[in-house]
């Protein structure tokens, strides 16, 4: 083998694409797209729950800015854009989407015809009563906790959900569940 | 052949020094003449050389069948269905003609007309070359009832003719092993690279079915294609709407210019509602890359015959402008095939056909038979036109698009903001980081070479362009600067913009996204449009995919950068042999550190071939147990039996032993090759008996490797397991309070030293190129001494466009049935 050639692997591109495809799109099936059926969130809405238990943002307490809480997922528990996470936390609390938003949210978080949020460094949330119910008991021992992505600490692998809401579609709204986009990915 | 090795002290240049290198030695010395290299391609050369023989039997009209077989040891097995080589002794030259043909060059049935009327056998030296470039090489013909086997080891005889059973059918195969002398650098057969050809020749040869089997990975594909070249551009079109239900065929033949011949022309084609086209053409079974006068003379009369069509049948208005070659190429599948009595190729790689007086004959030919066709059958013949002048259309518009687009870009604006450019102009010395989002875009920037590396950091996923039209694709902002910064232009039509690797601005264009999932993402995205719009860049050999580290390991102070699981698990391996000894317990015998690391590596390959007797239902431990201690041999053949619920293993040292097992369970030869099922009698009740035979490919491997181990010093007993007394401890050298580890198998061993080689390990596993100091992504991926990358090839151009049809297009229903077989091969899965 001469210099040139010093760490060159030929790969052909039907190979190197269906690995690659099946990666990403399993990746978006298992840990991404899909609601878990027994707590009924996406892993990146369970992390922002659980970032804003954590957080201390309980119902009953004061507002704070949301861009602790985005901080905080992505600090500790979901290592990706931030705009995924503020979205996922925006959406949480708007009343037309949600039958029973799981965020209470302070300041502009967009309307129904269409207005954006303002930035999260101007609007505060915290925990409605009906999320708490939804985390109620997780330090009892009642759910699996799993290492973080980077093993510095642990989140649960799902809530315990005093609340039937994977049963009761009408508890997400609409589209939660958005199938799996084949289709898109 | 012991004249030509005689060598003289003095250095005088005389007769002596002459060499005649005898028999097959000459290969051996020079196999790039006869096999083309020593590297991928010469290996695969060498299926292809036994199967043409197989081919030409086919043409003949006594094979069907052929069965390519890849075994576990990287053996290889060919197996036909047709007469059989002649076993008889030679007339002239006093031995069998199996060994006349095998050990001789220039000796074979296609010199005269006696044999073969035509052969497809253009490279002429076949089996025999094989047989000089093969560690062993086994020949088994079955013929007039009796079953002839001959064995040899690069290229001489090692075991004489003889007959080994009888049998009622005919046929040959060949069994053999490359060489590692020869092929130095790879051994590894391509499933993609041989499924590619042997789909061709069976299209190209109507009724004969080729199977090919991997045992190993467990694929296997059968191509058979009864109709040849139509059913061909149906299978080209499955995952694709093709608008007219069959393909449109004919063929037609000519006197030839030269010569006596004819020359024959196949032709079928489709259209489809993709825009892209797929026109593959053939002269004498060879597929010509670059066309030539066949694909010519077949591009002129289409457009000629389109628009003549268009025009009489008023689906053309008069002041309308003619459609061009490129409109009514959109979605046309086309093949052509022709065979030519003397063919005259174009350079070096044979890719284009150049005989002159092929052109006419095509166009003649294909101008006649289309329009009969489209006169026959208006209705198809209006959907097509209707098509070409949406095309037409599409494309007017396109190309205004492109205008608009080319003031902003696509020529002459200069170079994008967001690349930051080499000093060095030289397109051969300048490379181009396709780097995924900003912040791996600055690490890249920083630590770049900057005279020879350019970087361009393209944000967020591109557009998939498989489900995008051209106007909307040159609307895109990051497709245009990756079009301005790599300099080609894009697309296959003529025109201004249109794609010239010459233009290339680097002529390495390495892809490197993040070792997470979306960077899969965003390099299966690229890798789409390049191979879409550039693919001129991939086939010239510019693409590549940068190989960033997936681990960092950390050990004490130690820091390394990993690059894929199966360095890590070399690297445990290795950490794990250290700071230990083996002690061989009977006699105290300790094993030094390099003799621990020989069989550890001989431990991991028997492990690793081992794992491929699973599928004959035996374990590698029970197998194992077989070896014969004397002779060193392990058995090749296994039978299975089952009888009732209980199953019964038998195992045969070689042909004579199975063949006497043959005989006495009655079981005729012809049988052999798949499962027999019969019904016993067993006082009143009848229990069912099915025997499996199968021929152990692994086993030369395994004894070799087996009987270097046990030089070395390891027993029988630990690759059998079964002893209750452990014979080995594993002791520390640095720490002697520590606990002996008692091992008692291979495995045992192996566990053990994973084990101990991932204590005090700290592995961190890479998710971004931002996690990196611009230093270390240097030093890790692009630093040009110590970087790994992988070379994006097409080895299967047909196979590639449907996978990115099939993953990247509209239709979701193949991606759907794609991901879900695939499910399990999934490498990692981002939580």
């Amino acid at each position: 083998m001469n210099e040139e050639n010093k760490g060159l692997i030929s790969g052909n591109i039907s190979e190197i694409m269906q690995s690659a495809y099946i990666d990403y799109s399993m990746s978006v099936i298992v840990s991404r797209a899909l609601p878990d059926v027994r707590d009924g969130l996406k892993p990146v809405q369970r992390r922002v729950l659980y970032a804003m238990l954590r957080e201390g943002l309980l119902h009953n307490r004061a507002y704070d800015k949301c861009a602790g809480v985005v901080g905080e997922v992505l600090k500790n528990y979901h290592p990706h854009g931030d705009g995924s996470v503020y979205d996922t936390l925006v959406r949480m609390a708007q009343p037309w989407v949600m039958r029973y938003p799981l965020v209470d949210g302070q300041g502009n978080f967009g309307s129904v015809d269409g207005d954006s949020a303002a930035a999260y460094r101007y609007t505060e949330c915290k925990l409605t009563k009906i999320s708490e119910e939804l985390l109620k008991y997780i330090d009892e021992d009642t759910v699996d906790f799993i290492p973080n992505y980077k093993e510095s600490s642990t989140e649960p692998s799902v809530l315990p959900s005093a609340l039937p809401t994977s049963i009761d579609e009408r508890f997400y709204g609409n589209s939660s569940w958005n199938g799996y986009k084949y289709s898109s990915a | 052949m012991a004249e030509n090795t005689e060598t003289k002290d003095d250095t005088k240049y005389d007769a002596s020094k002459i060499q005649k290198l005898e028999g097959l030695e000459g290969v051996r010395k020079r196999p790039d003449m006869y096999i083309g290299d020593t590297n991928e391609r010469g290996l695969h050369h060498c299926v292809f050389e036994i199967v043409d023989n197989s081919i030409d039997e086919s043409l003949a009209g006594y094979c069907t069948e052929i069965t390519v077989d890849l075994h576990g040891d990287g053996s290889c097995s060919v197996q036909d269905n047709g007469r059989g080589i002649p076993v008889d002794i030679h007339p002239k030259h006093n031995i069998p003609a199996l060994e006349l043909v095998l050990t001789n060059l220039h000796a074979g049935g296609k010199f005269g007309k006696g044999a073969y009327q035509v052969s497809g056998g253009l490279h002429g030296v076949g089996a025999k070359c094989v047989n000089a470039v093969s560690e062993w090489f086994t020949a088994e013909v079955r013929k007039e009832g009796k079953v002839h086997q001959m064995e040899f080891s690069r290229g001489k005889t090692t075991q004489e003719l003889r007959i080994i059973g009888d049998c009622k059918s005919s046929g040959t195969k060949i069994t053999f092993l490359p060489d590692t002398q020869i092929f130095t650098d790879t051994r590894e057969f391509k499933f993609d690279l041989l499924a590619k050809r042997l789909r061709e020749l069976a299209f190209l040869n109507p009724g004969v079915r080729i199977k090919l089997l991997e045992d190993k990975g467990e694929r296997s594909e059968e191509f058979y294609f009864e109709d040849g070249i139509s059913e061909y551009v149906v299978y080209l079109n499955r995952n694709k709407n093709c608008l007219i239900e069959t393909p449109i065929s004919f063929s037609g033949d000519a006197p030839a210019e030269t010569g006596d011949g004819k020359i024959l022309l196949e032709v079928s084609m489709t259209y489809n509602d993709s825009f892209s086209d797929q026109l593959y053409s053939y002269a004498n079974s060879i597929h010509n890359v670059e066309g030539g006068t066949h694909l010519s003379g077949y591009r002129t009369a289409l457009t000629r015959v389109i628009n003549n069509y268009a025009r009489q049948n008023d689906l053309l208005k008069e002041k309308d402008i003619s459609l061009t070659g490129d409109d009514v190429r959109e979605g046309l599948t086309a093949v052509i095939s022709v065979k030519v009595p003397e063919p005259r190729f174009e350079g070096q790689t044979k890719t284009k056909l150049s005989n002159r007086e092929v052109d006419g004959i095509v166009q003649k030919i294909v101008g006649e038979r289309l329009k009969h066709h489209f006169e026959l059958n208006p209705a198809e013949a209006k959907i097509i036109i209707t098509k070409v002048i949406h095309a037409s259309r599409a494309r007017e518009a396109a190309r205004k698009a492109r205008e608009t687009v080319r003031k902003g870009a696509l020529s002459g604006g200069g170079l994008p903001g967001k690349l930051a450019d080499c000093a060095e102009k030289d397109p051969s010395k300048s490379e181009l980081y396709i780097v995924e989002g900003d912040s791996a875009g600055g690490s890249a920037k920083q630590g770049r070479d900057r005279l020879t590396q350019a970087i361009l950091p393209l944000r967020g996923k591109l557009l998939n362009v498989e489900k995008a039209r051209l106007d909307k694709v040159l609307n895109n902002a990051e497709i245009r600067s990756l079009i301005t910064a790599v300099g080609t232009g894009i697309g296959d039509h003529e025109g201004d913009g249109s794609f010239d690797a010459e233009k290339a601005r680097y002529h390495k264009i390495i892809i490197m996204t993040d070792a997470d999932v979306d960077g899969a993402h965003i390099r299966t995205l690229l890798l789409t449009f390049i191979f879409r719009q550039m693919k001129g860049l991939i086939e010239n050999g510019y693409v590549y995919v940068a190989r960033p580290p997936l681990y960092k390991i950390k050990r004490r102070k130690t820091e390394q950068y990993i690059q894929d699981d199966a360095e890590l698990s070399k690297i445990l391996i290795d950490l794990g042999c250290e700071d230990i000894l083996l002690e061989r317990l009977n006699d105290k015998k300790i094993f030094e550190a390099t003799e621990i690391v020989k069989l550890t590596d001989l431990f991991l390959k028997i492990e690793m071939i081992g794992t491929g007797l699973n599928r004959y239902g035996c374990t590698l431990t029970r197998y194992l147990k077989q070896f014969d201690t004397q002779n060193r041999k392990l058995p090749r053949f296994l039978a299975r039996i089952r009888t009732g619920n209980d199953e019964e293993l038998r195992f045969f040292k070689d042909l004579d032993a199975k063949a006497g097992f043959m005989l006495s369970q009655n079981i005729s030869e012809d049988e052999s090759e798949d499962t027999i099922s019969r019904q016993l009698e067993d006082g009143e009740n009848t229990i069912t008996q099915r025997i499996s035979l199968h021929e152990i490919y692994e086993s030369f491997e395994l004894e070799k490797h087996l009987a270097t181990a046990l030089d070395l010093g390891a027993t029988l007993e630990l690759f059998v397991g079964g002893s209750v007394e452990h014979d080995f401890q594993l002791n520390f050298i640095n720490d002697p309070d520590a606990q002996c580890i008692p091992i008692n198998s291979i495995s045992d061993f192996l566990e053990n030293i994973r084990k101990l080689g991932r204590k005090g390990l700290q592995i961190q596993r890479y998710k971004g190129l931002g996690e990196m100091n611009p230093k270390q992504l240097f030093e890790t991926t692009m630093d040009p001494a110590t970087r790994s990358l992988i070379k994006v090839e097409i080895s299967d151009a047909i196979a590639a466009d449907n996978m990115f049809t099939m993953l990247m297009g509209e239709e979701v229903a193949p991606r759907r049935a794609f991901i879900e077989d695939n499910a399990l091969n999934v490498s990692f899965i981002d939580a």
